[in-house]
């Protein structure tokens, strides 16, 4: 029943074309739109369920976005990139306390997940947390000294948001742990050429 | 009298010269200068001999950013002369121009692709990317042109350049690629979600 309920509440969705006039209209539209259309069609996997409810978040529909993220964990509750994806949404969202409450939940479903760890920590910084952002990083090179890439990472996230210190701080450490990789000292200085932007 | 002449020569010599690379890569190298830790860092991986030709292309661009052109140019000729039909190689090389403001020597860069390794889909669409995040609009479309006469199915492509022309703040353009990508892909979860998160990320520059 529940199931034919589903059906007959998509069908007017998929009915609905999205055209070029479509993608030109309302852009918080065109989010939710989207979210509702892709999560019709098979929201199946843990990772994706966090993005609806970011996307969800994005154009303003917060209870949405909370039964996403609730199905998400449900799904893979010890995928801490899971708990990430979920707290990056909220950090995107401006929602501080729910942010670090799914950063906390990370730590606890899988306490070794260091990339993921580092993943999160980018994402802190991103949005401004500097001082969590490095305390969660400390605990990923922890994890592994030797994870120069997690390091470069990081450090392009500091010299986006003009943390020098900080961005010095990791890249030193990226360079003692793997001197001998070309690769390392190509990514430090393609670091410093973009001043911290996402690689392209 | 000649030998303070040759000394104080000396000095302007060595005063306009790049500076050694360092020995010690610590924390306060990389607290300070950047022109210096990008010459240093670049030196250091040119020092390995990179075996393959994108690092070596990578290199170029550190030294471009370093204002250092003629190192710069001699990383490319090396990537270049290595892999000379690697469409990756080839628009590394060209990316580097564009993002250090050398235009005529990035279009000529991203034309060689054409040239020579005229079916690399991936290359023909991440030249299209970056000339759209620049603003080179009508360039960019060129190749996506390319492309879509090799593969008019490659609906992930349209998506990745509907998003650079989204963040590039063509919407009108931007609309066109995401609605080829959903008319091949009707009911393709992932499409609908990227195209989310797009819009999403971007509703801020909107």
């Amino acid at each position: 029943m529940r199931h034919l309920a589903l059906c007959l509440l998509a069908v007017p969705l998929f009915s609905q074309a999205m055209d070029e006039a479509t993608f030109r209209g309302d852009a918080r539209k065109v989010t939710g739109a989207c979210a509702d259309r892709a999560r019709l069609l098979r929201p199946k996997d843990a990772k994706m369920l966090a993005e609806y409810g970011r996307a969800f978040l994005s154009a303003g529909e917060r209870s949405k976005a909370e039964d996403c993220f609730q199905l998400a964990r449900i799904e893979s509750p010890k995928d801490a990139d899971v708990h990430r994806l979920i707290a990056a949404a909220w950090l995107r969202a401006g929602q501080r306390t729910e942010a670090l409450r799914a950063i906390a939940d990370m730590q606890v479903a899988d306490p070794k997940a260091k990339n993921a760890f580092s993943r999160a920590a980018v994402n802190l910084q991103d949005f401004g947390y500097a001082k969590e952002a490095d305390s969660l990083m400390e605990r990923a090179w922890i994890l592994d000294p030797s994870d120069w890439q997690n390091c470069v990472a990081f450090g392009r996230s500091c010299l986006r948001k003009s943390h020098r210190e900080a961005a010095a701080k990791w890249f030193a450490r990226a360079s003692q742990a793997k001197p001998q990789e070309e690769r390392m000292w190509n990514a430090v200085a393609l670091a410093y050429a973009d001043h911290g932007a996402e690689p392209s | 009298m000649r030998a303070t002449l040759l000394a104080l020569a000396t000095l302007s010599l060595a005063a306009q010269a790049p500076a050694p690379t360092p020995t010690v890569f610590d924390e306060a190298f990389f607290n300070g200068d950047r022109r210096a830790i990008l010459q240093g860092c670049a030196d250091k991986a040119r020092s390995m001999k990179p075996k393959d030709a994108k690092y070596l292309a990578e290199c170029g661009r550190a030294y471009l950013a370093a204002l250092d052109k003629p190192k710069a140019q001699a990383a490319f000729k090396e990537a270049e002369a290595r892999e000379s039909k690697d469409g990756q190689v080839l628009r590394l090389i060209a990316q580097a121009w564009l993002k250090h403001g050398y235009k005529t020597e990035a279009l000529e860069g991203y034309e060689k692709i054409v040239a020579r390794d005229p079916k690399n889909k991936e290359a023909l669409t991440l030249a299209a990317v970056d000339l759209a995040e620049v603003g080179l609009v009508n360039e960019s479309e060129r190749y996506m042109g390319v492309l879509v006469a090799l593969d008019k199915d490659g609906w992930e492509r349209f998506l990745v350049f509907g998003r650079a022309l989204l963040v590039a703040g063509q919407r009108k353009k931007a609309a066109v690629w995401f609605a080829r990508a959903a008319a091949l892909k009707p009911n393709e979860e992932r499409l609908f979600l990227d195209i989310s998160r797009t819009f999403a990320e971007t509703q801020s520059v909107m």
